[in-house]
């Protein structure tokens, strides 16, 4: 169901008054007495400024969600798969995580440096550029095997919530084992060995083999469990 | 204020008439109403086309919008101030006597003096 924000109610009660002001303005025709000027400058000044404003941030807030990614034909696939209850990959897991929930493609691509809402806002300006001059026409059988990160995904992304240093994480033996490759990002979570893939629709031809094992739900081990985690919580 | 910039500012407010003015006014009213309902459009379906259009051209449209408000304000308010001292100016002329008048008035003085 789709949940109208008090923010969309402000913005829209904002810009029908100022159309209504402008209407009136283009319709009547009066002269350029305080009258006008005043109705104009709400019309053409306070309204819409208000009106942007709330925009702004609605705006902000509707590309962070998963309905905006998968709103693409080459991201729906992938979209439909992080809703999917029953998939197994990372996305899914973290999409059924209340923290993450319908902002996941955000909260795990976001970058996380300094100017990190700027990249991360300048980097989906670079997909939707991709997507208006390559991928548009392309069916997603052929995208698929086209699309792929600019760069490795870095596990500091996976420590923002995930921070190594917990009890239940550290007496995982592979994580022990791993530690520091891990910390250091040689070894990535969400490699085959690991956690497997994050987006089961998108693993390449080659790696299909072994898939199904990856993607398999893996068992807590005792310490886990005595923690009372669940499937997508953060130790 | 510079006689010069002054004399240009004068020279603008002559070639805005308020009949331009009123259509700058309407097309500015045209261009915001075609922001805000860009706005709009992305509020309904907050989809990459419709967000995009709004945050840029929306933004760039309704600013543009306001700005011409500001102007054409800005040249009224200067166009009223501009009268307002004409007017005052040549109340003011019309109370002093003439100059020469006042030294008419002089001459007639000094031959009576002689006289």
């Amino acid at each position: 169901m789709h949940h109208t924000s008090p923010l969309t109610v402000i913005a829209a009660l904002l810009a029908i008054i100022s159309v209504v002001l402008l209407v009136r303005f283009l319709v009547m025709r009066p002269v350029l007495d305080r009258n006008t000027k005043v109705s104009l400058l709400l019309g053409l000044g306070v309204f819409p400024i208000g009106a942007a404003a709330t925009t702004n941030v609605e705006g902000y807030q509707a590309t962070q969600k998963r309905q905006f990614c998968g709103s693409c034909h080459v991201m729906t696939p992938i979209a439909r798969d992080s809703e999917d209850a029953k998939s197994a990959g990372l996305a899914a897991r973290h999409a059924r995580n209340a923290f993450t929930g319908e902002n996941n493609c955000y909260v795990c691509h976001a970058d996380y440096g300094m100017f990190g809402t700027v990249l991360t806002k300048m980097g989906g300006m670079r997909h939707v550029w991709l997507y208006y001059t390559e991928f548009r026409s392309m069916p997603f059988e052929e995208a698929k095997d086209k699309i792929h990160l600019i760069k490795p995904y870095p596990n500091a992304n996976c420590m923002q919530c995930h921070s190594t240093e917990n009890p239940g994480w550290l007496a995982e033996p592979e994580h022990r084992s791993s530690l520091e490759a891990t910390r250091s990002g040689t070894v990535s979570c969400a490699s085959p060995g690991c956690h497997g893939f994050a987006h089961p629709n998108m693993v390449p031809e080659k790696d299909r083999g072994h898939m199904p094992a990856q993607l398999l739900p893996r068992l807590r081990n005792d310490a886990g469990a005595s923690l009372g985690l669940v499937d997508g919580g953060a130790p | 204020m510079k006689r010069s910039l002054r004399r240009k500012l004068a020279a603008n407010v002559r070639v805005i008439a308020p009949e331009r003015a009123m259509s700058i006014l309407r097309v500015a009213s045209v261009l915001a109403i075609v922001a805000l309902g860009m706005m709009m459009w992305s509020l309904v379906d907050p989809t990459p086309a419709p967000v995009l259009l709004a945050l840029s051209f929306g933004q760039l449209l309704g600013t543009i919008s306001f700005m011409a408000f500001l102007v054409i304000i800005g040249w009224d308010r200067y166009r009223q101030w501009r009268a307002r001292k004409q007017r005052e100016n040549m109340a003011r002329r019309a109370s002093q006597p003439d100059e020469e008048e006042v030294a008419d008035e002089d001459d007639e003085e000094a031959a009576d003096e002689q006289a």
